[in-house]
């Protein structure tokens, strides 16, 4: 299911909403969000819930095990590890097994070999990703001692399954919402009520009016990137990058609208990132759940900063690359990772000469950069990556990209969402009002995007990570 | 209550989200009210305002009406029949003709239009020529235009229920920002823009096309629609009790008005009858269908064609414009077919 969708907005939520206020009881609101966390997720495929409760149920009892050996950190560790490899294996199996066989087959062939590997028949299961980093989070938190162990399985299976974030993130530590989870028990809040309603409209707007409008003219550009031209190449990509930033961001607006109206706070996942002066910032303001996760669990477990210089580029690297392979296996998105962790590189070493520049030219510069690494992010394969960049940098000929109205529809949207993105503050930044001209044009948007919703429902670009 | 409204209406938080509430119904029923009153694309039937797009129904129906001299013979059917030339019918038989066929129809839509021609149009035709494809006795909903018609579901008696969820299936489908284009245009050209038709039809309903057109030369047409044959057949593995039952009160009501039937199996392309045979339960379907088709002969004089193949007709096998809808060649062959028998027209001219 998906937030932008009838039967999230009119039958799901609705039911969902009432319900949890409705109960009144802890234990009782605990199941209900599971098993509305496993409704949503089951609308998808049912078979893979029976994986994410086993998993649920082994992370639960790891570490209930892990909290109970605050001694012995030793045996403690050994729970700790096999949590690690089963929330790893069970992502490392079905998303990465097909790639690693294929690329030892391919690597088989450079040397001339011909290895009998099989294309296994495997689907990923959707938000993988995102609930075993979390479910990873909580173990490692437990063993360092940062969170405290939950005792109640519904406490933790909510805090897993809570449907607002369970498919894209979020990626919620339990630390951030264990004051809400607990108190779960209490009356809503009109403030609650008030910011939910204003992240999800303005959410839903991000994601339907501007990011959908966007996509419907630069997807069929990059099914034909080979026809491009130049400036078709750099409108498609500058689309792309304020498509993505749209529709993720909106879709986390989303998210915490909905986790306000049940009473929950998530934390912010984008800043302003295009607003970003260095690559070092960016990655404060992008994502920002997945890029906190990494430095917290990848990057200061392998040394972090405090080491030698060298040590620090290649810690970098290393959790770039991964990151990047985070986002599916492939090259495209391992040379994306591998390109943000050197351009990390380069800044830690080159910090001093960097931030003399003027500021006005460190965004344009950094802009630029990331606008770069969304090429491979988005090319199915490096060819496709490698003849778009050519095309943005070496080789430049003739607009015959679109229909020529369609490529004016396409700089408007470019213009608006770039407005938006680099000047306007963000939705953790506005300061809403309550006045009732604003309800009405909130009501007006919303209503809007629903008619845009119903020409055309799309999914979100992260739903595929 | 009064102290629920006073706590909402004191905090300004919750009177943010009432208003937003209030506002969010009151758009929606802003809308749905305008798409009723105007009803840009003639789907709802309102008739208070000309719409931007005339729906076959309406426009052929209404042409139908005004036929001076009346037709003798009208021919029903879906898009399937658009390029059955009425013209060639008139040659043959000497009985002035009109196409009636109309977008997605199945056999309740014969049965409503026969009823209303005759009963309401008081037109009391010789011959009603029915085509269809075989897969139009599925289970698929009556198509949205005839539950919206107030002249068609009066005739097949169309519940209420099922009016209000036909509009609100016709709102979910339609109301995108096009629509509510549309529905300013509706308004605000009322007096200088002319009615424009989905398809365009000739004045004896036979459907104006350009026979050298792109569309009607590309060689795969047949296998790139291939969903379209699958679709009729997928869903179920017989002929539904519904529709046989509509096509039955057709004949019954044509035999009691004196209005003699030809039905006609039309052809599809033998590359798709094999695929539906592998990938859907094609081949029951037929057989179920021959056999309730034989029981009505028995029961109603009415002669029925068969010509689900092109072989039984003599017909073109690239003549097919998609994988379901026979191309003009292969339907006049299908009239010239029908109308060689001498016997046939002594018998329709008694």
């Amino acid at each position: 299911m998906i937030f932008n969708s009838f039967i999230f907005i009119f039958i799901f939520f609705p039911i969902a909403w009432a319900g949890f206020w409705f109960l009144k009881n802890k234990q009782k609101k605990y199941l209900w969000l599971t098993v509305l966390g496993y409704i949503f997720y089951g609308y998808w495929n049912w078979k893979f819930l029976i994986l994410m409760f086993v998993t649920t149920a082994l992370d639960f009892w790891v570490a209930k095990k892990i909290g109970s050996l605050r001694e012995d950190r030793k045996k403690a560790k050994k729970y700790l590890i096999m949590s690690i490899i089963a929330n790893l294996g069970a992502l490392g199996f079905f998303k990465y097994a097909n790639f690693f066989t294929q690329s030892v087959a391919g690597l088989g062939k450079l040397f001339g070999l011909d290895l009998p590997i099989p294309i296994l028949n495997i689907i990923l299961p959707i938000s993988i990703s995102f609930y075993t980093f979390q479910a990873i989070s909580y173990t490692v938190d437990v063993y360092r001692g940062k969170a405290e162990v939950i005792t109640n399985f519904f406490e933790y299976s909510t805090y897993i399954a809570l449907f607002p974030h369970l498919v894209a993130g979020p990626i919620v530590r339990y630390t951030h919402i264990a004051p809400d989870l607990k108190n779960i028990d209490k009356k809503l809040e009109p403030s609650f009520l008030f910011q939910g309603l204003n992240f999800f409209v303005i959410g839903l707007v991000k994601k339907v009016i501007i990011a959908d409008s966007i996509a419907t003219i630069i997807n069929p550009m990059f099914e034909n990137f080979a026809s491009l031209s130049s400036l078709g190449a750099w409108l498609a990509v500058l689309g792309y990058t304020y498509q993505l930033y749209f529709d993720f961001s909106g879709y986390s607006d989303m998210a915490v609208g909905l986790a306000y109206l049940l009473g929950f706070r998530f934390p912010q996942n984008f800043n302003s990132p295009y607003k970003a002066i260095n690559i070092s910032d960016f990655w404060q303001r992008w994502h920002i759940s997945l890029s906190t996760w990494l430095r917290d669990y990848l990057y200061i477990p392998l040394g972090g900063s405090r080491v030698s210089k060298p040590h620090v580029y290649i810690n970098l690297l290393i959790t770039m690359l991964l990151g990047g392979l985070w986002h599916g296996a492939s090259w495209t998105f391992i040379i994306w990772g591998g390109y943000h962790g050197a351009l990390l590189a380069l800044y830690k070493a080159f910090q001093k000469q960097y931030d003399r520049i003027p500021v006005i030219l460190q965004k344009f510069l950094t802009f630029v950069l990331v606008v770069i690494g969304w090429v491979f992010f988005r090319s199915t394969n490096l060819n496709m990556a490698i003849n778009l960049l050519s095309k943005m940098f070496m080789a430049f000929n003739r607009f015959n990209i679109i229909d020529i109205n369609e490529g004016l529809l396409l700089i408007v949207l470019i213009v608006v969402a770039a407005i938006i993105a680099h000047f306007a503050k963000n939705t953790f930044e506005i300061h809403w009002r309550t006045s009732s001209i604003y309800a009405i044009m909130l009501a007006i948007v919303f209503v809007a995007s629903l008619v845009f919703m119903n020409y055309k429902q799309s999914v979100f670009l992260y739903y595929q990570f | 209550m009064r102290i629920f409204f006073k706590k909402i209406w004191t905090n300004k938080k919750l009177k943010f989200v009432a208003y937003f509430g209030l506002f969010v119904v009151g758009l929606f029923l802003l809308i749905f009210i305008a798409s009723i009153l105007i009803d840009p694309w003639g789907q709802i039937g309102t008739g208070l305002l000309r719409p931007l797009v005339l729906t076959n129904r309406v426009e052929k129906l209404g042409v139908l009406a005004k036929k001076d001299p009346i037709p003798e013979i009208i021919i029903f059917g879906s898009s399937r029949v658009f390029q059955m030339n009425p013209d060639l019918i008139e040659n043959e038989v000497g009985m002035k003709t009109y196409n009636a066929s109309v977008s997605y129809a199945r056999p309740e839509e014969y049965n409503a239009m026969a009823k209303y021609i005759i009963e309401d149009l008081h037109i009391k035709p010789n011959i009603f020529i029915v085509g269809f494809n075989i897969g139009e006795f599925n289970d698929d909903d009556i198509y949205e235009q005839t539950v919206m018609n107030p002249n068609l579901r009066k005739k097949i008696g169309i519940t209420k229920t099922r009016i209000i969820l036909t509009l609100l299936k016709i709102f979910k489908k339609t109301i995108t920002p096009q629509y509510i284009y549309d529905l300013y245009r509706s308004i605000s050209r009322q007096t200088n823009e002319n009615t424009q038709t989905q398809v365009a039809f000739d004045e004896n309903g036979y459907q104006i096309f350009n026979k050298n057109d792109d569309f009607f030369k590309q060689k795969n047409n047949s296998a790139r629609t291939i969903v379209a044959a699958i679709d009729l057949f997928d869903s179920t593995d017989e002929p539904t009790k519904f529709r046989k039952m509509q096509f039955e009160n057709f004949l019954k009501f044509s035999l009691e008005n004196g209005v003699r039937v030809i039905a006609i199996n039309l052809p599809m392309p033998e590359s798709v009858i094999s695929i539906l045979s592998t990938s859907t339960n094609y081949e029951n379907f037929k057989k179920i269908f021959d056999k309730f088709i034989v029981e009505l002969q028995t029961k109603y004089n009415f002669d029925y064609f068969d010509f689900s193949l092109v072989n039984k007709f003599n017909g073109y096998t690239d003549g097919f414009n998609d994988s379901t809808h026979p191309d003009y060649r292969n339907l006049d062959k299908i009239v010239k077919n029908i109308f060689e028998d001498k016997k046939l027209i002594i018998k329709i001219k008694k």
